[in-house]
């Protein structure tokens, strides 16, 4: 149907056969109706997002000490949104996601071991789904508004990377090593969103752990806090 | 973790909070059942203006709607809610704020109609307006100037000393902050043109404060630079009342329907409202002219004989609004869209119509960028804010030589002057506003510009040769080339509509499949209309 009505619209611009020298300053159809089905406010809504998240918290065990600020994580994601009244609101969301934690040097460190170097950093890239629940408040034309959300997740843990850097003789080596058998190849957790428009606040709380059970590596902090642009208008 | 636990409570603390200020400061309509044992006398309550139009208009002088609110209602009303603010005669109506307990024991007073939410946020039409203000007339672009009322042949009121004098205007914005001060308002202040001013947010006199936005406006209705008029009636009266407030998230509407009903009052023949609601409250398909407060607010004005000036708005680049905004979609409000300078076609960020419910909109255009005075000098803002000011004062003017008209009188003369007239489109509406049209010396004869035939299976649309001018419509103030044409279906509904610049092309053929037995093809060009129905 859609076809055809492109088809039509080029038809009839093309039907201006002799319009060669002719320049359409405007070409418009008036919309024959609104959609009342998708849209910031609508039943169904959908959009990308962006997210930066600093690590936050202790580490679950002594000998996991990391550089707060420099250990963060990227995400990005897309977003749906079922509503069911001015209040309540479902989705679902993939994310992509990289963090990186910035291991200190500390005399107790053993993640990923106890070798002291200059610096060195892990990087976890993973990808899954998430749930949530949304509760909006105060009342609101076609926009998004005000927003309090609840939900959980879960991803798949595809690359993971060690890296670091050594100082010999004034030379700096910078060393990247993939393939480890330590980190989990999965992880979930929790996460809360408070949003207004396309300004959100997040913290998340990862449930599961970063290393499997096999390696006895102490676990690294497991909360964040960031912030999120969800890619719509306003 | 006690940490993340203790941001996230904290967080979701102050937001519930914030939420709950928000429930307590959520504004509700309280509507009256009636207005019982009250006292009203027009010749007390009205400004003089006010009863003069009303006898113009063949009004009575006592209509119910303008009797005020039952105070007893009001007081009862008061020693529930934490507060109470604006009341309404013409909706019988007092805006309160209030929680849900609260609430429920509003509805079940006796003389409360009903209670109903009230809405959120005004937004100026207008555009991020060019800083290039350094200097005044010396820095702006001369041609602007001059087109600015001469697209209208506006200089035709002024060279017959029409200057909108003894119409008195009342300009709803967010703030006039300069027009105390500034050399464009000089002869405004020296004159007392300004018969009365109110900020509804502030409840003070003073609106000279705030946004610069309504100065602007007010320029492009009545402001003088260096003897070099900005607007057409530099001698009309003004009230001006500040209804918006740009540093408060939600402001409501609450203060155009105050606004309103002040302006009735104090006798204004003409509201200029460069202002609207979108999608903070409303959805697209609200923009019927019925469901919006200020919509119903506007055409009550209009039924008390004031002509009532709304911009278009400027969401005609938004992929998620596009339309008209309210009060701009109110039957009885003159809707202004923007034309882009130089080329006088519609600025891209002009709302277009139709409404919601499928009536014409914008009724006519005006350009959108304009050379107004700011706050201490001169600036080019751009937007449907503009383009409404413009015509106000071209209305004003109007109204100057033709005092017997009514306010509709007024309104269809004007869409009738327009450059475009029969032809209209959603974009344009019947284009222009020509003040030529009203002086008989200026007046020229309609003649066809081309013509309309039909061969074989094509459609061919042949310009008219034009050898010295006179063969053409002169009474058009496009100054352009543009072929105006539309595809309507057999009731009238405009299915595709276009416009063309022919350029060198003097023959413009179509298929006629593209063309259902009964539809129409109209076509405009330089002043002249023609359709073509086909068989």
């Amino acid at each position: 149907m859609l076809k055809i009505k492109y088809l039509s619209l080029v038809l009839f611009l093309l039907s201006f056969g002799s319009l060669s020298a002719q320049r359409v300053v405007i070409a418009k159809e008036p919309p024959k109706s609104h959609d009342t089905e998708y849209g910031m406010n609508r039943k169904h809504f959908s959009h990308g997002f962006l997210g930066l998240h600093f690590i936050i918290g202790p580490p679950e065990s002594s000998g996991a000490d990391i550089h707060y600020g420099r250990s963060r994580s990227l995400e990005y994601g897309y977003r749906y949104k079922r509503r069911f009244n001015d209040t309540f609101s479902i989705g679902s969301e993939i994310i992509a996601r990289r963090h990186a934690f910035h291991i200190k040097q500390t005399e107790d460190k053993e993640v990923p071991d106890d070798i002291k170097r200059d610096s060195e950093k892990l990087v976890f890239l993973d990808a899954g789904l998430g749930l949530y629940k949304r509760v909006n408040f105060g009342q609101r034309g076609n926009y998004i508004g005000r927003f309090l959300d609840f939900g959980a997740y879960a991803s798949w843990v595809f690359h993971t990377r060690h890296v670091y850097f050594l100082e010999e003789d004034g030379l700096s080596t910078r060393v990247r090593v993939s393939g480890m058998n330590y980190p989990a190849s999965f992880a979930w957790g929790l996460n809360a969103r408070l949003g207004f428009n396309n300004l959100v606040i997040k913290g998340s709380y990862q449930l599961s752990d970063h290393f499997n059970d096999s390696s006895a590596l102490p676990e690294l902090p497991k909360y964040s806090v960031g912030l999120e642009i969800g890619l719509h208008p306003f | 973790m006690h940490m993340l636990f203790l941001t996230l409570t904290l967080f979701s603390a102050s937001f519930v909070q914030s939420n709950n200020l928000e429930d307590h400061s959520q504004g509700y309509w309280v509507f009256f059942t009636d207005k019982e044992d009250v006292h009203f006398d027009p010749h007390q309550f009205f400004d003089e203006k006010a009863i003069e139009r009303r006898i113009r208009n063949g009004l009575c002088l006592y209509d119910t709607i303008d009797f005020p609110v039952n105070q007893k209602y009001i007081a009862a009303v008061k020693s529930i809610v934490p507060r109470a603010d604006v009341v309404s005669r013409w909706f019988n109506a007092v805006h309160v704020y209030a929680d849900e307990g609260e609430l429920d024991i509003l509805e079940a007073l006796s003389f409360v109609k009903s209670v109903e939410p009230a809405s959120l946020r005004l937004v100026p039409a207008s555009l991020e307006y060019d800083a290039n203000e350094a200097s005044m007339l010396d820095r702006v672009d001369a041609g602007l100037l001059k087109n600015q009322l001469s697209h209208m042949k506006g200089n035709l009121f002024h060279s017959n000393e029409i200057t909108g004098k003894g119409v008195r205007i009342a300009v709803f914005d967010a703030g006039f902050r300069g027009v105390d001060s500034h050399p464009a308002f000089r002869h405004v202040r020296k004159n007392n043109q300004i018969i009365a001013t109110w900020d509804f947010h502030r409840d003070r006199k003073n609106v000279y404060t705030s946004s610069v936005h309504g100065t602007m406006v007010l320029s492009t209705i009545a402001g003088i630079i260096d003897g070099q008029p900005l607007g057409l009636a530099t001698d009309a009266e003004f009230l001006l009342a500040r209804t918006e407030i740009r540093r408060e998230p939600l402001a409501e509407e609450k203060y155009w329907l105050a606004a309103v009903e002040w302006a009735d009052q104090h006798g204004a023949d003409i509201i200029n409202s460069s202002l609207g609601y979108i999608f903070h409250r409303y959805f697209p398909e609200e923009m019927d002219g019925k469901t919006s407060l200020v919509a119903r607010a506007a055409n009550i004005a209009a039924g008390k004989g004031i002509l009532v000036v709304n911009a278009a708005g400027n969401q005609g680049n938004d992929n998620h609004w596009r339309i008209i905004v309210t009060p701009a979609d109110a039957d009885s409000v003159l809707t202004v869209g923007a034309l882009q300078h130089p080329e006088m076609v519609r600025a891209p960020y002009s709302s277009v119509g139709p409404t919601a419910d499928g009536r014409m909109k914008p009724n006519v255009s005006a350009l959108g960028t304009v050379v107004a005075a700011s706050r201490r000098r001169l600036a080019q803002p751009m937007g449907t804010s503009f383009a409404s000011p413009l015509v106000t004062g071209f209305a004003a003017c109007l109204w100057q030589m033709f005092p017997g008209w009514t306010n509709m009188e007024l309104f269809r003369n004007i869409e009738q002057s327009s450059s475009l007239y029969p032809y209209y489109d959603y974009a344009h509406g019947f284009g222009i506003p020509q003040a030529s049209r009203f002086f008989q010396e200026h007046q020229q004869f309609t003649m066809p510009t081309f013509d309309i035939i039909s061969e074989n299976d094509s459609i061919h649309i042949i310009k008219r040769k034009i050898i010295t001018g006179r063969e053409i419509n002169q009474n058009t103030a496009t100054e352009n080339e543009y072929l105006y044409y539309q595809k309507m279906n057999a009731d009238g509904r405009i299915l595709r509509y276009y416009v063309i610049n022919p350029e060198e092309a003097r023959k413009i053929s179509m298929c006629l499949d593209v063309f259902l037995p009964g539809q129409l093809l109209r076509v405009h060009y330089r002043g002249y209309t023609a359709e073509f129905r086909i068989l």
